[in-house]
């Protein structure tokens, strides 16, 4: 059932295989409930209500995602304009802020304003950090005493308009998954980001906005995905993102080609070359995207991505939303028994990780085994 | 004249069900219900039109007596404006 939900999505982005058979019989309340899990229901709506009247969800379902596609529409209008507004602010008065991750990447999708989206992240300059940030904060009705000094351990400020605006400002682009790297790689993707010969952009109510220079972008998009698996679930939409990226990026028209020599050597420099190659199977096998168009393809790694690894994105959803009912032992009494079946889990998902991330991987599993020791322990004394 | 707001539409069992997507769309809350003539008609207004290229649109897409369409162009019409849905 879970495997419905790729001939759909591939449909929905203009990735369909020839061979692609859409479902038949499918549990919809299921599908659409995991479609919501992975915030891509809007993205794939528009392939089921375009499924022959027999095979698609009945009416009411039909209704829901209908009313669930126009509030993501109806959101990309509030956010697009509020960027517009805030970017255009912030060039007028000399800065260079940068749209991050949703809005930037919203645009790449092939039905327009279907991604489903959230906050509005803006990376300043950390010499325009103060002037853009209290552009956004005057923009928000913030008050004007509120300090922007950074917070030690966080990486941005909050800023809210109303209910529905949310500004998270970045002084630092990434928490990264791998703490080693943390620095490095701020002062790296930061230092680039400004300096890069192409510069990024993209057009947003006829407004041009900067975004990260591709060659930078397909990895922060990784690595904010690897942040998100590593704390416990990532939705598909993160790997839709990175996937159209990559589509764009290769297609004929691009100006932003993908330079393979220099992705190999920042993304060995991060220890990112493994999760790259064999998440990139994901990219291939399951959404649709053109072997020839994914830098540094290696199909024997790709496969550690399938089987049951897939299987577990796809059970722990966004955010890990829904792993506690994969895991089953979520709901038990604490016992022996929980602690090894966490434990049988544990392993299970670093086994995989090791694949993905094997730098960082064997360090969490010694902190994962040596906590359900810890714990039994503590229950025994 | 030209509809309010920029609809979703969709082809829901026997009818159009369109629901407004845009950001001062906010105030309507509740979704078009239209046969097909219906949705032809408000797909035509989604830019500036008149009523006489209306009629003559949906007179170019069905083999229709023009009393007739006009007739159910007029229907439709009244239905949005007693919606507030024309500018």
């Amino acid at each position: 059932m879970r495997h419905d939900v790729f001939p759909l999505l591939r449909q929905a982005l203009g990735l369909a295989h020839d061979n692609d058979a859409l479902p038949e019989d499918t549990d919809w309340k299921a599908t659409i409930t995991m479609l919501r899990d992975h915030a891509i229901l809007a993205v794939a709506a528009d392939a089921i209500l375009s499924l022959p009247e027999k095979q698609r969800p009945d009416i009411g379902q039909q209704m829901e995602m209908l009313q669930h596609s126009a509030a993501v529409m109806r959101m990309h209008h509030t956010l697009n304009n509020a960027v517009c507004d805030v970017f255009k602010a912030m060039y007028d008065a000399g800065l260079h802020p940068i749209l991050l991750k949703g809005q930037g990447l919203a645009t790449l999708y092939p039905k327009k304003f279907t991604r489903g989206c959230g906050d509005i992240d803006v990376y300043l300059k950390p010499d325009e950090f103060e002037k853009g940030c209290r552009i956004i904060y005057d923009y928000c009705d913030v008050n004007p005493s509120t300090p922007v000094t950074p917070l030690p351990n966080n990486i941005h400020l909050t800023a809210h308009k109303g209910e529905n605006v949310k500004f998270e400002i970045h002084y630092l682009m990434a928490d990264t998954a791998i703490a080693d790297i943390k620095e490095e790689y701020n002062q790296w993707i930061s230092q680039t980001s400004f300096s890069f010969p192409q510069r990024g952009e993209v057009t947003i109510n006829g407004m041009k906005i900067g975004i990260l220079p591709m060659q930078l972008n397909v990895i922060f998009v990784l690595e904010h995905l690897l942040k998100h698996l590593r704390s416990g679930g990532v939705g598909l939409r993160q790997f839709v993102d990175w996937m159209l990226l990559l589509h764009d990026a290769a297609s004929p028209e691009s100006a932003n080609r993908i330079d393979h020599e220099q992705l190999r050597k920042d993304l060995k420099r991060f220890h990112l070359l493994d999760a790259w190659q064999v998440l990139g199977g994901i990219l291939i096998w399951q959404l649709g995207l053109p072997k020839g168009e994914f830098p540094l393809w290696n199909e024997r790694k790709a496969r550690y991505s399938q089987g049951r690894n897939i299987e577990y994105i796809l059970c722990a959803g966004n955010f890990g939303s829904t792993l506690a009912e994969y895991k089953g032992y979520y709901n038990m009494a604490p016992s022996l028994k929980r602690d090894l079946l966490a434990l049988k889990y544990a392993l299970h998902y670093q086994r995989f990780m090791y694949h993905v991330m094997p730098y960082d991987t064997p360090r969490k599993v010694w902190s994962d085994v040596k906590r359900v020791i810890t714990n039994a322990i503590n229950r025994m004394l | 004249m030209k509809l309010k707001y920029d609809f979703y539409f969709q082809h829901i069992g026997e009818e159009w069900v369109g629901v407004p997507v845009g950001e001062d769309s906010m105030d309507f809350d509740y979704m078009l219900h239209l046969n097909e003539v219906g949705h032809d008609i408000v797909e035509m207004m989604s830019a500036n039109t008149t009523r006489e290229s209306i009629i003559a649109g949906v007179l170019d897409m069905y083999d229709a007596e023009r009393e007739d369409v006009e007739k159910h162009v007029d229907n439709v019409l009244a239905y949005l404006t007693e919606q507030g849905l024309i500018v």
